[in-house]
């Protein structure tokens, strides 16, 4: 199972989230390492290997984290407390993963071998990225240590050292080991984003994440994920992906990553590449569908076939030649900035064209992934919890939660596929708060909320605007799976709601951002 | 040398007592016989295979006119039916004179009048048993009679894995085990029920009046049959639901929500209906009726409760009360979108440039365990969940899939997309496999085109049609694919 390499101290709470099952897996890894381990003859090791100036500028990172409670979403979750690494990029400037400071609360720094702590702040977070900056605002922080300098992407079977506080302690650690693959693999934190990784069996555990991987002195990694299922493997994230996000950040704020907005298939097959009136075996991959709203939306066609992104050859097995690596084609993209122009050359009826356009964030995508710094909206009515269905809400299902309730998988990963309309939304009954008004509903809990008085419904701010709006009667919803209707009376519901807002110790019927 | 072994176990058969032995084990030994059934099952993802054979050993009823009472469950796919009375020699070949898989009972005769020599018919048991003890009778493939005993817990309206019609089944605990095998439940030397199913120290039963029943709809058949439900309903048990349909002072009504193509219901019912009584039983905001056998179940079971041509339904639509009589209909073969799983005859399939295409039925699903909604491929599960029955203004139609993608040059690059659904072929929508038979027989500019559903995996394959009866050929030459499908 992949794991998240960031350390918890505190036992992670019940909800079912995967990842906080990984942190369970790191918390039972981590234990105190003996003092004094790693000391004996480092600084001349360091100079030989070119990573002198390195270990200064790796800080230990503690964190109070309060994740959202998707299932209670007007408290928060238990507090808990991790430990991860980061190193120096600047004056009081800290890189890390965003996976250690997500959620944070408080955020403790130390240098290597000194108690002393100091705080910081969240500057920048990039949650598809898994990457963070941190400011400390002290000036004692980091006085007489060098920022460490970004390198490149390494090569295969070069050997990279990576530095951190794996299982927390005082004291650095560095192991050693070499660069086994380079590829786009899922970023665990926001779960639903690939993005460019190195593999290596330099050792990464429970409290290296943010901790900087180096060769020659230079950081080309920000170790951040491992894989239990795999022996001796862990992953960084590689110099370019660094470089974006802090070409991102430049002008004061995070955009993220743009999207293209199509899906794509191999060409590989002859036939098909006849049928398309393709020349040779080697460039092109189809393009299957272009989704509603996104950069490519009325630029691109079905069927069109993408040769090149910015110059740089698509091969007809979705990949490209970046840097002696064979990557997805998406690493072009991944590059860019949003806003960016970007070229798309296209085979489309028996001839090449090139077409240009601004590189946008593809915003419907924000749903599939895992949410942090956030609360969670809801909206309760007569004690039912009325939630968006997005993957957090599918989560509190469980570990398994893609077994959740098949129609509601469906609305959230598949319908807007095979759909041509943009995806308005979906909301869901996440929770029954029993009341003598609702309990003949219990099992209604978990249905996708089709409308409401005949009027349809998205969005919690639909039916927050729904119920305004009808003054008096009854409110008549009408549910799938199974198509059923549930009904309420308003006046009564209205004067029950600070009955169960009471019994429930709910403050606030709604949060909508 | 001849082996001494089965020489000595025949002498020493031949020495038993030729009477029957029902004397020590009890009337209700000669009204039960074992039953051995070979059976090969249709391989559900290589369609043109079957699966080894294997044995299992079942119980059945004497029941009146020469017949068996069994599950249909031991019998499907049976190429040999053998059974034996009183546990002992000889073997009785057998066959099945109706098998209903969606009540999960089967007739089974056997031809030669010795068989019938010294057995006893069973009787029914004219009222279910609501509570108390009951006697679980069953033969050992051993030729042991065995007797344990069991509590009734309660009657819940249920359906066959294999089928959609609604009847109650019986529940009850047992510390016997190695059930699960039609074994016989008796109460006072008459039958209550045939076990269907256990899970631990629990067990399922089909209940002595599904049995009578269903002998009877095979004894004279023509004149009535079972049903299925043809309309989905919801329950009418909240205040406010039922004060927005004007139903403020009564005690009973349940709203229909859709009716389905074929089923019982679907041409009198509409969508809003409020269903008050049925077969002059109240129903209750609950769904409920209170029958004077069965107590407090499930509406739903009055359907089949006989086999009367009609259904009486009272019905409250646009603030009246009707009473419609609903005719009594089971669904056909059209009217299923994604079928119950069927046995006994091969699955169609087509292999096409290394393609196996399917039609999506509960059976294939079925192929990946009794916990398929969890492990099958979760885009055919969901259209399972979401639409297994026919439109009601809908053709009939089924979900072409592609199964399986058997590698061969002339898919380099398809592999991607097994367990993919098939929205058309040269162009034209597929309903069936033989639309795609069809459409494959209109190239377009030479080519074959197969579009799937987004989210499969890719959006098309495309084929050269002059190559395919060439790449069909290859294909089922290296993957050992008969032009029809085993048993077929």
């Amino acid at each position: 199972m992949p794991r998240l390499a960031r350390r918890t101290q505190a036992p992670a709470p019940p909800p079912a989230a995967w990842g906080a099952l990984c942190l369970l897996v790191g918390a039972l890894l981590c234990g105190a390492l003996p003092q004094g381990l790693l000391q004996g003859g480092v600084a001349r090791a360091q100079e030989a290997d070119g990573d002198a100036g390195v270990e200064p500028a790796v800080v230990s990172i503690e964190v109070t984290q309060q994740n959202a409670d998707w299932y209670s979403p007007w408290q928060g979750s238990r507090p808990e407390i991790s430990v991860g690494s980061g190193f120096l990029i600047g004056p009081g400037r800290i890189m890390t993963n965003a996976h250690v400071v997500s959620d944070a609360r408080q955020i403790i720094v130390r240098r290597n071998g000194d108690n002393q702590p100091f705080f910081a702040e969240v500057e920048f977070i990039a949650h598809d990225g898994d990457l963070a900056t941190l400011h400390v605002d002290d000036p004692d922080f980091a006085k007489g240590v060098a920022p460490l300098k970004l390198g490149g992407l390494p090569s295969l079977r070069s050997r990279v050292r990576t530095y951190g506080f794996p299982a927390g302690g005082e004291k650095i650690s560095r192991t050693e080991g070499v660069v086994s693959r380079v590829q786009f693999i899922t970023y665990l934190h926001p779960g639903a984003d690939s993005h460019l990784a190195v593999q290596t069996d330099s050792a990464i555990n429970p409290g290296n994440s943010g901790g900087p991987v180096v060769q020659e002195g230079k950081v080309i990694g920000v170790a951040f994920q491992t894989n239990t299922r795999l022996n001796d493997v862990g992953f960084f994230i590689p110099a370019p992906v660094i470089e974006r996000f802090l070409g991102d950040i430049a002008d004061g704020r995070y955009d993220g990553y743009g999207d293209l907005g199509v899906v794509t298939s191999n060409l590989i097959n002859p036939t098909y590449r006849r049928y398309l009136g393709l020349q040779g075996n080697r460039l092109g991959v189809v393009v299957d569908k272009v989704m509603p709203n996104s950069s490519a939306d009325g630029l691109i066609r079905r069927d069109d076939v993408i040769t090149a992104i910015d110059d740089v050859p698509v091969l007809a097995d979705s990949t490209i030649d970046y840097y002696r690596y064979s990557l997805s084609y998406q690493q072009v993209v991944e590059q860019k900035q949003v806003g960016e122009m970007v070229k798309v050359t296209l085979w489309r009826d028996g001839k090449s064209r090139d077409i240009r356009f601004p590189l946008r964030r593809y915003p419907e995508a924000d749903r599939m992934r895992n949410q942090f710094d956030e609360r969670a909206p809801y909206f309760i009515y007569a004690g039912l919890v009325f939630m968006a269905l997005d993957r957090e809400y599918l989560q509190t299902f469980g570990n398994y939660w893609e077994n959740a309730d098949k129609h509601l998988l469906y609305e959230h990963f598949y319908a807007f596929m095979e759909s041509d309309e943009p995806f308005a939304g979906a909301v869901v009954i996440g929770r029954i708060l029993p009341h003598r008004l609702n309990s003949p509903y219990a099992a209604m809990v978990n249905s996708q909320v089709q409308s409401l008085n005949g009027v349809p419904i998205h969005t919690l701010r639909d039916l927050e605007v729904g119920l305004r709006a009808s003054r008096d009667g009854y409110d008549r919803f009408e549910l799938q799976p199974g198509d059923v209707v549930l009904v309420l009376d308003k006046a009564e519901a209205g004067r029950a709601q600070p009955e169960i807002l009471k019994a429930y110790g709910i403050a606030k019927d709604r949060y909508l951002p | 040398m001849k082996p001494l072994v089965p020489m000595l176990c025949a002498l020493l058969l031949a020495a038993l007592p030729s009477q029957p032995a029902w004397g020590q084990e009890g009337p209700v030994a000669a009204g039960v016989v074992s039953v051995a059934v070979t059976s090969q099952a249709y391989d559900e993802l290589l369609p043109w295979n079957k699966a080894a054979e294997q044995t299992a050993h079942g119980n059945a009823v004497v029941a009146a006119g020469r017949a068996l009472i069994t599950t249909a469950d031991l019998v499907k796919n049976a190429t040999l039916i053998e059974v034996r009375k009183f546990g002992r020699y000889p073997d009785y070949p057998a066959r099945a004179v109706r098998v209903d898989y969606d009540l999960n009972l089967a007739l089974l005769t056997v031809d030669d009048p010795a068989f019938w020599e010294g057995l006893r018919e069973l009787p029914l048991a004219k009222r279910p048993i609501h509570s108390g003890r009951f006697t679980i009778n069953r033969w050992r493939s051993n030729g042991r009679f065995e007797q344990g005993t069991g509590e009734v817990a309660d009657f819940l309206v249920s359906n066959s894995p294999y089928g959609l019609i609604e009847y109650p089944v019986l529940r009850g605990s047992t510390t016997m085990g190695g059930l699960g095998w039609s074994e016989v439940l008796s109460h006072e030397s008459e039958v209550i029920g045939l076990i269907t199913g256990h899970n631990n120290q629990q067990i399922q039963a089909t209940n002595s009046d599904l049995l009578r029943l269903f002998v009877a709809a095979s004894a004279h058949p023509g004149q009535g049959d079972f049903a299925h439900r043809g309309f989905a309903w919801q329950r009418l048990n909240q205040q406010h639901l039922r004060a927005s349909l004007g139903l403020q002072g009564s005690a009973s009504g349940v709203l229909v929500r859709k009716v389905f193509p074929g089923g019982t219901g679907s041409t009198e019912l509409r969508p809003m209906d409020i269903l008050h009584r049925i077969n002059g039983y109240a129903i209750d905001p609950e769904g409920r009726i209170e029958h004077p056998s069965y107590g407090l179940l499930l509406f739903t079971m009055a359907i089949n409760e006989s086999l009367a041509p009609t259904i009486a339904m009272e019905v409250q639509r646009d603030g009246k009360r009707l009473h419609l009589e609903l005719k009594r209909r089971r669904f056909a073969v059209e009217d299923y979108r994604i079928p119950p799983p069927h046995f006994d005859r091969p699955n169609d399939f087509e292999v096409f440039g290394g393609l196996v295409l399917q039609e999506l039925s509960v059976g294939y699903l079925q192929a990946w365990g009794s916990d398929w909604r969890d492990k099958a491929p979760a885009r055919m599960v969901i259209e399972y969940g979401m639409h297994s029955l026919r439109d009601v203004d809908g053709a009939p139609e089924r979900v072409v899939i592609i199964s399986r993608v058997l590698p061969d040059p002339s898919n380099l690059g398809y592999g991607e997309v097994n367990n993919a659904i098939v929205l058309k072929a040269n162009g034209r929508p597929l309903r069936s496999l033989a639309d795609f038979r069809e459409a494959i027989r209109h190239p377009q500019e030479g080519y074959d085109i197969i579009e799937l559903l987004p989210g499969s995996g890719r959006g098309r394959l495309v084929y050269q049609h002059a190559q395919l009866d060439a790449i069909n050929a290859r294909v089922r030459a290296r993957y050992s694919i008969p032009e029809r499908a085993a048993g077929s």
